[in-house]
C-alpha cells in the first residue's frame, strides 16, 4: 500500500514538471527537429529582448527592496501601536489585498496620466511598492514575535528603528525571505501594468514580450520562456529551505 | 555546498546577460553583408532626331543607367522595414528593364528609379530579402 | 511613564505612515474615483445619474456573461483545487520520505512564471472549446500555495493525538477525516477564501492563453470586460463594473471572515 502510494506521488510529481520540463526541451527545437536556431535569434537577433529583461529584473529588484522597507516599520508599528479602529484598518488591508487587479489598475492609469508617469519607470514600480499583500502577510508574522525581547530593547533605547533592526528584524529573517520572494515572484509575473502603463518597448518587460512573441521572425517564444524562468527559479531555490519553514499563518482573526 | 553552486549560476548567468545585452549586436553585424549605397548614376546616350529641314541630327540625353557589370551581379534596393521589433535594412532584387546601351553603361527604363538607393558595393554576396548593414 | 508611551504610540504610528500615504494615494483614491466615475453620466457633462449606469451594466448581456463565467470558475475550480490539495498534503505530511521528496514538485510551479508556462498550455491544448486548459493552469499554479498551507498546518498538530488515536484502533482513512481534517479546518478555510480570491485574478493566465482580448464566449470574465471597456473608453461602464466586482469580492471575504470565526466557536 505504502509503495503504491510512492509510485503515485512520484507520477503526479512528474506530470506537474512536466510543463518546465517541456518548455526547456521545445526551446531547442525548430520545426520539430533539434535545433539551436530559436536560440541564436533570440540571443543575437533580437535586441529589443536585453532592454526588457534587465527591465523584469530591475523594476522586481526594485519593488521587493523598497516594499520590505516600507511594510517593515509598517507591521511593527501596526503591532505595537494601541489605537482605536485597528482590528478594522487590518481588514481594510485585507479587503484591498483580495481585490482583482483591474479594480484598481485602470483608475490608476487616470491617477499616474495626470501625475505625468505614464511611460516612465515610476508607473510601475510606484503602485507595486504599495501593494497591500506585502502589508498584511508581515503582519501576520509580526504578531509571533516575542514581545519581551521588545520590552528589553525599551528599556535601552527609544529609537524605534534601532529597537527594530536589532531584535525584530533577526528574529524575522525566514519570513522576510519568504515575503521577499512572494513580492518579487509577483512582480516578475507583471503583464496588465507594463501593458497600459508603458509605451516605449525599451521600457516593457518580458511577459509583454512573449504576449508579441508570435510577431517575430523565428521560434524566440520558447527560448525567452526559459530565460524567463531562470531567475526567479535561482531564488526560490536559494530560500526553498527557510520558505517552507516560514510559511505558518492561516489564521487571520 | 548547494548555496554556493547556486551563488555561481546566479552569477555567471547575470554575466553572460551582461555580456550579451551589449556585444550580441556586434557579433550579430560580423555575420551580416556590409553594404554602400548610393544613388543610380546617369549617363549619356545618343539619340536621332529630324529638325525642321528634315536632317538627322544627333545629340545625347541623360538617363539612369548601370554598368554592364551591376546588370550582371544584380541590381539590389536598400529599403528599410521592421523585424523583431526594430527598424533594419533589407535588399531586394530589382527586375531592371534595360534600354540602350552605350559606353558600357545600359540605360535602365524601369525596375529602379532615382530616388532608390542601391547597393554599390558589398563585401560578400548579397541575397533577396536579405537584412544587410550600411556602411 | 506615560508620556514615554504616548511619544512610543505615536513613533509607532509614525513607521506606518509611508505605508497609509501609498495605500492611500494608489488604491483609495483611485477607487474612489472609480466609485465617482460609476454615478457620472459622461467623462465631459459629469451629471450625476446615480443608479444608471449600474442598472445598464447589470442588465448588459456581456456583463452576465462575464460574471456567470467568474462564478463558474470559483464554483469548479476551487473545490477541485482544495480537496486535490488536501489529499496531496495529507499524502506528504505522512507519507514515507519518498513521497516527501516530491513536495518539491507541486511547489514549483507556483514561482514559475506565467507567461512561461502558458506556451506550453498553448502547444498541447489547441482544443479551445473548454475552459479546461485554463481551469487546470489555475489549478497547476495555486496548488503550491494550498500545500503549503496544509502540510504547515498538519505539522503543527500535536503528534500525541494520533498515537491515542492509533491505540484506539483507528485505520488511516478514518484517522484523517475524523480527526486531521476537522483539527486544521481554519486553515481549509483560509485556502478556500485564498483561492477564491486567486481565481478573481486569473485575467493574466487566460490573456495570455487566448491572446486576444476577446476570447471564446466560455472564458469570458469580468476581468476581460473591465479591460475591453477600459480601451474602448466607455469608463462609466468600467466604473459600475468595478464597483460591482469589489463589492462581490468584499461580501465574499466577509462571508468567509464570518464562517471562520463562527465555526471556531
Amino acid at each position: 500500500m505504502k509503495r503504491l502510494n510512492a509510485v503515485l506521488f512520484t507520477a503526479l510529481a512528474v506530470i506537474f514538471l512536466l510543463p518546465v520540463a517541456a518548455t526547456v526541451v521545445l526551446s531547442f527545437s525548430v520545426d520539430g527537429a533539434a535545433s539551436l536556431q530559436g536560440w541564436g535569434d533570440l540571443l543575437f537577433d533580437c535586441f529589443v529582448f536585453y532592454p526588457q529583461f534587465w527591465n523584469s529584473v530591475i523594476y522586481a529588484a526594485v519593488i521587493t527592496l523598497v516594499q520590505l522597507v516600507v511594510i517593515i516599520p509598517c507591521a511593527f508599528g501596526f503591532s505595537q501601536a494601541k489605537f482605536r479602529g485597528k482590528g478594522a484598518l487590518f481588514v481594510f488591508y485585507i479587503i484591498l489585498m483580495m481585490m482583482p487587479l483591474q479594480v484598481t489598475i485602470l483608475p490608476n492609469y487616470i491617477g499616474l496620466r495626470d501625475m505625468g508617469l505614464i511611460n516612465t519607470p515610476f508607473a510601475i514600480i510606484l503602485p507595486a511598492i504599495f501593494s497591500p499583500f506585502g502589508v498584511v502577510v508581515m503582519n501576520q508574522y509580526m504578531k509571533n514575535i516575542d514581545s519581551s525581547v521588545i520590552e528589553a530593547a525599551r528599556l535601552e533605547t527609544n529609537s524605534v528603528v534601532r529597537i527594530m533592526l536589532v531584535s525584530v528584524v533577526p528574529q524575522l529573517r525566514v519570513c522576510i525571505f519568504a515575503v521577499a520572494l512572494f513580492v518579487f515572484a509577483d512582480c516578475w509575473n507583471m503583464l496588465e501594468q507594463p501593458m497600459l502603463f508603458l509605451k516605449d518597448t525599451t521600457l516593457q518587460t518580458v511577459p509583454v514580450f512573449i504576449s508579441n512573441a508570435a510577431e517575430y521572425a523565428g521560434s524566440v517564444m520558447f527560448p525567452a520562456a526559459v530565460i524567463f524562468m531562470v531567475p526567479v527559479l535561482l531564488i526560490y531555490l536559494f530560500f526553498s529551505e527557510n520558505l517552507e519553514k516560514g510559511l505558518t499563518f492561516g489564521d487571520l482573526s | 555546498m548547494k548555496t554556493k553552486i547556486l551563488i555561481i549560476i546566479t552569477a555567471v548567468f547575470f554575466a553572460v546577460m551582461l555580456v550579451l545585452t551589449f556585444s550580441s549586436r556586434s557579433i550579430h553585424e560580423a555575420g551580416l553583408p556590409h553594404v554602400k549605397a548610393g544613388r543610380l548614376s546617369e549617363a549619356e546616350f545618343p539619340i536621332e532626331f529630324t529638325d525642321e529641314n528634315g536632317d538627322v541630327m544627333t545629340g545625347f540625353r541623360q538617363s539612369p543607367a548601370v554598368t554592364k557589370e551591376q546588370l550582371e551581379h544584380g541590381v539590389y534596393i536598400l529599403y528599410t522595414a521592421e523585424k523583431n521589433g526594430e527598424v533594419r535594412d533589407f535588399v531586394q532584387r530589382a527586375e531592371i528593364v534595360p534600354g540602350a546601351e552605350c559606353d558600357g553603361y545600359i540605360e535602365v527604363l524601369g525596375g529602379v528609379t532615382s530616388y532608390d538607393k542601391i547597393v554599390l558595393e558589398s563585401d560578400r554576396d548579397i541575397t533577396d530579402g536579405e537584412v544587410v548593414v550600411e556602411k | 511613564m506615560k508620556k514615554l508611551l504616548q511619544k512610543w504610540n505615536a513613533r509607532c504610528l509614525l513607521c506606518m505612515l509611508p505605508s497609509l500615504i501609498g495605500t492611500a494615494v494608489f488604491f483609495v483614491i483611485p477607487y474612489l474615483r472609480v466609485l465617482y466615475y460609476s454615478l457620472i453620466d459622461n467623462q465631459f457633462r459629469r451629471n450625476f445619474v446615480w443608479f444608471d449606469n449600474y442598472a445598464k451594466t447589470l442588465t448588459n448581456e456581456y456583463f452576465l456573461l462575464a460574471l456567470r463565467n467568474s462564478l463558474l470558475i470559483i464554483v469548479i475550480c476551487v473545490p477541485v483545487l482544495v480537496a486535490l490539495a488536501l489529499v496531496i498534503s495529507l499524502g506528504l505530511s505522512f507519507g514515507i520520505r519518498a513521497v516527501r521528496k516530491t513536495r518539491f514538485a507541486f511547489v514549483l510551479p507556483m514561482v514559475i512564471p506565467t507567461a512561461s508556462a502558458v506556451l506550453i498550455w498553448q502547444s498541447v491544448f489547441t482544443d479551445t472549446s473548454t475552459p479546461l486548459p485554463v481551469y487546470l493552469l489555475f489549478i497547476w499554479k495555486n496548488i503550491g500555495i494550498c500545500i503549503v498551507l496544509l502540510t504547515a498546518a498538519f505539522t503543527a498538530i500535536d503528534g500525541s493525538i494520533f498515537e491515542a488515536a492509533r491505540l484506539d484502533g483507528a485505520g488511516k482513512f478514518k484517522l484523517h477525516t475524523k480527526i486531521t481534517i476537522p483539527m486544521v479546518m481554519p486553515t481549509i478555510f483560509f485556502t478556500v477564501l485564498l483561492s477564491i480570491v486567486n481565481s478573481f485574478k486569473i485575467f493574466k493566465e487566460s490573456y495570455l492563453f487566448f491572446g486576444t482580448n476577446y476570447p471564446p464566449d466560455h472564458s469570458y470574465t469580468l476581468q476581460y470586460y473591465m479591460n475591453n471597456n477600459f480601451l474602448k473608453l466607455d469608463y462609466q461602464s468600467l466604473a459600475s463594473a468595478a464597483v460591482l466586482t469589489s463589492v462581490l469580492v468584499f461580501l465574499i471575504v466577509m462571508g468567509g471572515l464570518a464562517v471562520q470565526r463562527r465555526y471556531r466557536q
